[in-house]
């Protein structure tokens, strides 16, 4: 404890730290604001809404999910071409040469289509709670925007094994496209790079799973998860939001009345 | 809230084994699995082997796009020690490419990427070239290998040539393969009966049991009216009608012309050609029933000028006379009747439909009788068929199996369209043939060797492509005329019946050649194929062999020595004949030896001396194909057994 002691008041230490431990309930505080990686996080959590039928986690799962795909991805990356004659290859040798290649594969695979219906199940349970209404309709829009995000990333991922299924997954997808009025045909050439499947539309939609697509889904996510701290917390589902309670200046809701805070404790006790 | 310490540990244990797993399966994966049983392997075998490593080896062609990692597991392929060892480390057997250069899927096809033993084979739907059969790796040959014939691929050479014997492309895009000999339809109003065509149209191996042309499956209508639409031709191809029918041909032959007709169709030799009731040549069309098929007008005319009635025939115009034509036509006619066939039925009426000619077009283009005849004003219809220049490469999901209950692969698919062609589709139109078993396999042999992917011209071996030379002038107009292509070769083209006759001036004696054209025998009596009796005018007997013996020469066959023949030689040349190497034992001499080569007797008035010596001194040199051992004569024997061969008759001259 010594050793500990002086390594965290040393200058090294309290350059990093702040605040300091949090050994008082204004540290605390301190410590999660002056956090990047805690001051998205509410500084306190009623415990409520820890509850697992209140959110049945499903927001956190889609953020699990995100994250080994996410680490998949890049290992994939390393083996993977995206150029008509080794795409197909590449996929081969995953299968049949690279160490622990199938299973890297299939975690990528089965985490996206988990994704996807774990997305959006969330979205049915935000629904169902009520969980959009004011003041959390903005962050309706964005999960919404978070939900397209998804399925765009995992339809661009779709095509890049190579294979006919993709292939001719691409070609129905796209020519739905084309059936847009007036600018279908030029939404599916921007799309493929071309008017046909081939060289381009793999890089295209490389470079869209591979770095746009996942640079807007993690800004979107950061908003997301800002919002919900703006927005006064994560909804319980139980108890709703007062209409009238709201401080708009602040951009903050405070959620519950005293009132209720009270209710509450002497509930638990 | 609960203490959620024990559940966490817990999952994180699970989740912990579960991680595990993939490692772990790592480590027991065939290729790391075969290499050590491999090293176990060559402990007890009596040679010293290195051990290998547990790695992933594979063969790299990028020329090829070939990676295959098939040597990771078959570890003794090169090596004979192997021969008798079990699976995957069995040595390979006759392997004519090295693994290190080609790959192994160039040949075997399958899946080169593969790491284990199942997904290697390439069953499944996400590869779409499994590993050939055993008799189809020949194919595989005829990718690189655009030669006539493939060395060690007998199925793929013959495949090929029944591609062609069948003309399968007729209706097919075929690479490599042309379109082969049309029989015309022009003038058949006049050839053949209704009767007969209809019996032809129904069944034509009912007819003709060898006949290459298959059977449509038609209905009794469209038989009607196909062969209704046919009768109306009667033109040649030319426009002109046929010469009139002599008068002594039209009532009862008399019974002289008929003996001269069949003197005639003796010497004539037409059975080396033709076969009666399957005994004879194999080379033109069997002539046992011809006249219940043609009648004695079209048999008149043909016999006269055959390539006026049929373009492009290799039936000879026989020098015969007038009259010897109303011999040979009339015996022909006489003698060659289907005697089996059931008297005129015309007990069903038929009404000839008004409109048979519209409809008996059509028939004739539905089933596009035009990609095998050529019928005048009505154009060949090219690539009629599905396309199967790249059959090698078509992609499973292309190939429509329908109803049919065979297994899903590529392989049973050509077999079972090749046997019952209209089994798969209803709409199918491609015709019965009559492949046996083993035509089957070779022709699909031959179908998967064809495919568009380019290969590297540093792994191809092109077809030789010799320019071609005309023979002009006069006896190019004979060479023409008795068709002597069909059998013999003038500078690289022609049949392989009978010799190259190239470089025949310098082995032949220009007297020997007027006699044999006056009388031609047999120098080799166990063919069967024999020099027919062409009938040539005297004209014509004088121009050949002058031609012949003054521009058919090598100069490396005529070499600048002296051939003195002294009795010295002569008994040295016996000796060497009889004791040193034997030669009876192949060859006759005064009706003593053996049947394979040719007998020996009177050759000094047949061969020039230089090209016996040349010949004796490198068999091969000038027929790769000859059996004749080389025995590598030194000159002064070689010479000596010239002497003796050709000393039998010269020495009496001298």
């Amino acid at each position: 404890m010594k050793y500990y002691d002086k390594i965290m008041k040393g200058r090294i230490a309290r350059s990093i730290f702040r605040t300091g431990l949090p050994t008082s309930n204004y540290r605390k505080s301190l410590v999660i604001l002056n956090n990047l990686f805690l001051h998205i996080h509410p500084v306190k959590v009623k415990k409520s809404t820890l509850k697992f039928t209140s959110t049945f986690y499903l927001g956190a799962l889609s953020f699990g999910l995100f994250i080994i795909l996410v680490v998949t991805g890049i290992y994939l990356m390393f083996y993977y071409h995206p150029s008509v004659p080794l795409a197909y290859r590449d996929m081969k040798d995953l299968e049949f040469a690279v160490s622990n290649g199938k299973l890297l594969r299939n975690l990528h695979r089965w985490s996206a289509h988990a994704m996807v219906l774990i997305v959006f199940l969330h979205m049915l349970r935000v629904f169902f709670h009520r969980a959009f209404r004011p003041p959390k309709e903005f962050n309706w829009v964005i999960g919404v925007f978070l939900f397209v995000s998804t399925l765009l990333l995992s339809y661009t991922g779709y095509l890049l094994p190579w294979d006919q299924l993709a292939y001719w997954a691409v070609s129905v997808g796209t020519n739905m496209m084309k059936a847009t009025p007036i600018i279908g045909d030029d939404i599916r050439f921007l799309l493929l790079g071309g008017n046909v499947i081939g060289e381009n539309a793999l890089l295209r939609f490389y470079v869209l799973h591979c770095v746009i697509l996942p640079l807007v889904i993690t800004m979107l996510i950061g908003v997301h998860f800002w919002r919900i701290r703006k927005d006064g917390g994560l909804s319980s589902g139980s108890k709703q939001v007062a209409d009238g309670k709201r401080d708009m200046i602040l951009g903050k809701n405070l959620g519950v009345s005293t009132e209720e805070v009270l209710n509450d404790r002497d509930a638990e006790k | 809230m609960r203490d959620l310490t024990k559940p966490f540990g817990i999952i994180s244990v699970l989740f912990f084994i579960i991680m595990a797993i993939s490692p772990v399966k790592e480590h027991y994966r065939e290729w790391r699995i075969y290499p050590r049983e491999y090293n176990e392997y060559i402990k007890d075998l009596p040679q010293r082997i290195t051990p290998v490593q547990e790695t992933v080896k594979q063969v790299w062609v990028p020329e090829l796009d070939v990676v295959d990692r098939c040597t990771t597991c078959h570890l003794g392929l090169t090596n004979a020690a192997f021969r008798d060892a079990p699976q995957p480390f069995k040595s390979h057997p006759e392997m004519y490419h090295q693994p290190e250069r080609f790959g192994c899927t160039p040949c075997h096809q399958g899946q080169g990427l593969a790491t284990n033993v199942e997904s290697s084979f390439g069953f499944s739907k996400d590869w779409e070239y499994p590993m050939f059969s055993s008799p189809f790796v020949e194919s595989s040959c005829g990718t690189c290998h655009n030669e006539d014939s493939v060395s060690h691929a007998p199925l793929l050479n013959r495949g090929k040539e029944l591609l062609a014997e069948y003309n399968c492309a007729g209706c097919h895009n075929i690479t490599g393969i042309d379109r082969g000999f049309i029989p015309s339809l022009d003038g058949i109003g006049n050839k053949v009966s209704k009767e007969w065509l209809k019996r032809w149209l129904t069944n034509p191996s009912s007819v003709s049991q060898n006949t290459v042309m298959p059977d449509f499956l038609l209905s009794e209508e469209e038989v009607e009216l196909l062969s209704d639409f046919l009768m109306t031709f009667t033109e040649t191809t030319d426009g002109s009608e046929l010469d009139p029918l002599p008068e002594v041909l039209k009532s009862e032959i008399p019974e002289s012309l008929f003996d001269e007709g069949e003197t005639l169709f003796r010497n004539a030799r037409c059975i080396s050609c033709h076969s009666i009731n399957s005994k004879g040549g194999t080379i033109a069309v069997e002539l046992g029933t011809v006249a219940s098929k043609a009648s004695k007008h079209w048999i008149y005319n043909f016999i006269k000028n055959p390539s006026k009635l049929q373009p492009g025939i290799t039936m000879p115009q026989y020098g015969f006379s007038e009259e010897e034509i109303q011999a040979v036509t009339a015996y022909i006619s006489e003698e060659f009747i289907d005697w089996d066939l059931s008297e005129e039925e015309e007990s069903t009426e038929y009404q000839t439909d008004p409109n048979f000619f519209e409809k008996g077009l059509k028939i004739y283009r539905t089933y596009n009788c035009g990609g095998c005849h050529s019928l005048s004003g009505y154009p060949v219809v090219e690539n009629f068929g599905p396309d199967l220049s790249d059959l090698r490469n078509k992609p499973h999901y292309q190939l429509e199996f329908g109803q049919k209950d065979i297994p899903h692969t590529k392989e049973q698919y050509i077999i079972g369209k090749l046997k019952d062609p209209r089994g798969f589709l209803e709409n199918s139109l491609m015709p019965q043939f009559q492949f046996d078993e083993t035509e089957v396999l070779t022709i699909t042999t031959a179908l998967f060797s064809l495919q568009n992917k380019e290969i590297p011209a540093k792994y191809t071996v092109k077809k030789e492509v010799v320019p071609s030379i005309e023979v002009q002038g006069e006896f190019g107009k004979i060479v023409e005329k008795y068709q002597c292509l069909t059998c013999h070769v003038i500078f690289d083209k022609g049949g392989t019946v009978a010799p190259d006759l190239t470089k025949s001036g310098s082995k032949l004696q220009g007297k020997w050649i007027k006699e044999y054209f006056k009388l031609p025998y047999t120098v080799r009596p166990i063919l069967t194929e024999r020099m027919p009796n062409l009938f040539m005018s005297n004209e014509e007997i004088e121009i050949a062999p002058n031609f012949i013996t003054g521009v058919f020469r090598d100069d490396e066959l005529e070499p600048e020595i002296e051939f003195l023949f002294s009795d010295e030689l002569i008994t040295k040349g016996k000796d060497l004949y009889n004791n040193t190497y034997g030669c009876q034992s192949c060859h006759q001499l005064q009706g003593q030896g053996g049947y394979v080569g040719p007998p020996l007797d009177d050759l000094s008035k047949r061969l020039k001396p230089g090209w016996v010596f040349k010949r004796l001194k490198d068999p091969q040199k000038y027929d790769p194909d000859i059996p004749e051992p080389n025995f590598n004569l030194t000159d002064e024997e070689a010479l000596a057994l010239t002497a003796f061969i050709l000393g039998q008759g010269n020495k009496n001259e001298k």
